[in-house]
């Protein structure tokens, strides 16, 4: 049962890469001009289907199983020419895709899928299957209602001999399931043939028996035919007599072949010839679950914290060392490092993960709105850590509607500025030493400041008679306050802004810039860290204890005594830096620690995220260092205030600040203070 | 994990290790215990309960160490090396409980176990499960679950 789950589980896993793919290849077949690409596409799409088809039936998908046939019988038409994928032809592919995704997260609830979506796109997929020169009747009906035998068909013994491949269990197929399945055509007599190895020989893992198969059945024989072709991934079918049972081998590829290069275009001979990339593929590249890379990846950190203890006391000895013991230590930081690097990199995963899914979004919503658009990625190889990849997907479509949605004028619009009626957006990814670049931009009207200044001014961010500076005015859109009042429109603004996409993007270490144009385009620049394991921090003593700052949030730091402070009449101190005023908050006091004794001689500029830029007292900077992420939740709860805790290399515990959450501790009496700060 | 439990699974026999707190002796359920370590400094963290004296680096995990005299209304326990931090493992949390010595690894049969009288109604009456009379006096077996808020148990 938990060996079944597992496969099921892999299975699953396969589907979401092999739907990944699928969708790529279908846009390329969409974008594609060159028809070598879009052959190719077509070949790829429909080796993700059939597999998918393959994998589906293997674990008694049915609805699922039967959507994939139809849909790879449509793609095999593209093959082989009779039908033209033209752009219409592709937007069903996609739809189809879209249906087979919901198919595959039913079939992973254990649910039905009465999505009417399902039954639509079916009908349209049959359609094109009608309009060629009669081919095999849709699968559905048969395996649903087994149609009452046409006078005109002759009951026929179908003689076919299964010779499952030795991988057979490995792909978690099993030979009764395929008999059972055959089963269900009509009466099966199976008899075993082959020779049993010795038992000292015999390999658990592979099928050395084959069988000979006789199937009593009403069924046309193009259901015989389709029933097997479901397994043909999986075994051999050999027609005992009269023609060969399967019309020619299926052109099979590896499953799995990372490079395209590799995918052989002619269909392959054998089916030794035809496995054998298989094999080599999967020696290229191992499935390892995710938990155990984890746990090298905490372990690495231990041990970067160890050598770090180790090289601190190290230094504590001072001048009696000798030579070789801290050469020695010096080797092993840089092995660690290393270690820890190459640690990361198996964790690495392409941004193209989560670009993949975006044209997509472009598409739909260019039909929603009508407004053309074309959506250019670059750099979606950059390889980020998986931690950060699941977050970014959610920032990133929101950002993308709103450059649909507010960004890109109407075609007609665009036509009287002088631009091209097809809006662009581009999208890329770069390494930037330790962090990644993002950037999306639109060539759209830009950000109205005018109309986002009349906005804000109505729901009292600014006050009436504020001037701002233009790009003041531009930040106004991460303000909390300012999308939630905004008219809600189908697409982007549903209360929910780019405040929440900059505190998300905070939340993972990161920093968002706006560079706007006003009839130009808007350009976002996400930089975030490359890894959400480890973080660059500043270590800060407050109250004889040691605290992180996320580097990222960091701006200046100050010796308090070079700074100008002053005392508002209720109390709160305000500093001045550079031609503003901003809040200064102590750290101790805004995690609630017992009254200092010592006096505060830091103070360091933070930027808040949401809330513009404030200044936190602190009583020592020690330095910056990169630390490991430990959570507190493990053993404890979440803390306000703290985002996590981290191990120095003395081996005590230091609590990384929050510093969204501090702002919101300190600032909560402090609205009133200075409204221009809310914005800054 | 309740007294009855461990003894019906454990062959009518029911071992726990005893510590003091203060003047007090109190025992945890043996099963629920993963190590004894030396008092070690603990970094606070903010707005905790009282007894909370703040977290540790436990061989690279972080936990939660709470001081038991705190928890039953005494004085802090002065923070020196002579006082021991009992692991113990609560639904799947690891925490350090701050005692102030560990004294004896007791095996007793479970009938030995008394009820806490039921017109005990105090907060630490709850987080007990059971008294034992022992040689030098009586002994509370905490309640682990019940022993400290835990988002489990707070609503």
């Amino acid at each position: 049962m938990d060996d079944e789950e597992d496969y099921t589980a892999l299975f699953f896993a396969e589907c979401d890469e092999l739907l990944g793919d699928l969708q790529e290849h279908l846009e390329t077949l969409l974008a594609g001009q060159n028809t070598d690409d879009a052959e190719e596409a077509v070949n790829a799409a429909f080796r993700a289907v059939h597999s998918i088809k393959g994998g589906g039936a293997a674990f008694g998908f049915e609805a699922l199983t039967s959507f994939a046939h139809q849909f790879e019988s449509v793609m095999d038409l593209c093959r082989s020419g009779t039908l033209v994928p033209t752009e219409s032809v592709v937007q069903v592919m996609l739809r189809a895709s879209d249906a087979i995704e919901l198919l595959v997260n039913a079939a992973r609830e254990s649910q039905d899928c009465d999505d009417p979506l399902i039954a639509r796109v079916s009908a349209e997929l049959a359609e094109f299957h009608d309009q060629p020169a009669p081919a095999a009747p849709p699968v559905e009906e048969v395996q649903t209602e087994p149609a009452p035998a046409t006078t005109s068909e002759l009951t026929e013994h179908s003689k076919i001999s299964l010779i499952p491949h030795p991988d057979i269990f490995a792909s978690g197929h099993d030979p009764l399931k395929i008999l059972r399945d055959l089963g269900a055509l009509g009466a099966v007599k199976a008899t075993c043939v082959g020779t049993l190895p010795k038992l000292s020989d015999l390999d658990l893992m592979s099928c050395p028996l084959s069988w000979d198969i006789e199937i009593d059945t009403q069924e046309p024989r193009s259901a015989v035919l389709d029933r097997v072709s479901l397994y043909s991934e999986f075994a051999d079918f050999e027609r005992v007599s009269k023609e060969a049972i399967l019309p020619e081998p299926v052109p099979e590829p590896p499953l799995r072949a990372e490079d395209p290069s590799v995918a052989p275009q002619s269909p392959p001979v054998s089916t030794q010839q035809r496995r054998a990339p298989t094999e080599q593929n999967a020696r290229k590249s191992l499935r390892v679950e995710v938990q155990r890379i984890d746990r090298l990846v905490n372990l690495v950190g231990e041990i970067v914290i160890t050598q770090s203890a180790l090289a601190q006391r190290l230094e504590h000895l001072g001048s009696q060392t000798d030579d070789a013991l801290s050469h020695a230590i010096e080797a092993m930081a840089h092995q660690t490092r290393e270690l820890q690097e190459g640690v990361m990199a198996i964790r690495a995963q392409p941004v193209k993960s989560v670009f993949s899914r975006l044209p997509r979004i472009v598409r739909d919503l260019s039909d929603k709105l009508g407004k053309p658009a074309r959506l250019e990625l670059s750099g979606e190889h950059t390889e980020v850590d998986s931690t950060v990849i699941e977050e970014l997907t959610e920032p990133l479509t929101h950002m993308l509607r709103n450059a649909m949605d507010h960004g890109l004028e109407p075609p007609d619009d665009r036509i009287a500025a002088g631009k091209d009626a097809t809006g662009l957006i581009t999208l890329s990814a770069e390494h930037r030493g330790e962090r990644v670049l993002i950037k999306l931009s639109d060539d759209g009207r830009g950000i109205d400041r005018d109309r986002v200044l009349a906005k804000a001014q109505a729901n009292g961010l600014v006050g009436e008679s504020e001037t701002l500076a233009p790009h003041e005015v531009d930040q106004l859109i991460f303000h909390p306050g300012f999308s939630t009042a905004q008219t809600v429109s189908d697409v982007s603004g549903r209360g929910v802004g780019m405040d929440v996409v900059k505190r998300k993007l905070q939340s993972l270490g990161g920093r968002c810039v706006l560079n706007n144009q006003p009839g130009k385009g808007t350009e976002f620049i996400i930089t975030l860290p490359l890894t959400l394991a480890v973080l660059e921090g500043m270590v800060i003593v407050s109250n004889a204890a040691r605290f992180i700052l996320p580097l990222s949030a960091v701006i200046e730091a100050l010796r308090i005594d070079d700074c100008s402070v002053e005392i508002l009449p209720e109390g709160r101190k305000i500093l001045f830096y550079r031609g503003e005023y901003l809040p200064l908050f102590d750290l101790s006091d805004c995690l609630g620690m017992p009254a200092r004794d010592g006096s505060a001689g830091m103070a360091i500029i933070l930027d808040s995220g949401t809330h513009g830029l404030f200044a936190l007292q602190v009583d020592d900077l020690l330095g910056q260092r990169q630390v490991v992420l430990k959570s507190l939740e493990a053993n404890y709860r979440q803390v306000e205030g703290v985002s996590g805790a981290t191990i120095l290399g003395d081996g005590s515990v230091a609590l990384i600040i929050d510093i969204p959450a501090l702002t919101a501790l300190g600032t909560a009496a402090q609205i009133t203070l200075h409204p221009k700060q809310e914005v800054a | 994990m309740t007294v009855k439990a461990a003894a019906a699974s454990d062959d009518a026999h029911f071992q726990f290790v005893s510590f003091r707190v203060g003047l007090r002796a109190f025992g945890v359920d043996i099963v629920s215990v993963r190590e004894i370590t030396q008092w070690a400094p603990t970094t606070a963290l903010p707005n905790q309960a009282a007894y909370t004296l703040g977290v540790l680096n436990l061989r690279g995990t972080i936990i939660p160490v709470h001081d038991l005299r705190v928890r039953f209304g005494e004085n802090p326990t002065p923070p020196d090396e002579t006082h021991v931090i009992l692991i113990v493992s609560i639904s799947g949390q690891t925490i350090g409980l701050l005692v102030d010595a560990v004294s004896d690894i007791v095996t007793i049969h479970p009938d030995a176990i008394l009820p806490v009288p039921a017109q005990v109604t105090t907060a630490q009456a709850d987080a007990l499960c059971g008294l034992v009379q022992g040689d030098d006096g009586m002994v509370a077996i905490l309640r682990l679950d019940h022993l400290f808020e835990t988002p489990a148990n707070a609503a």
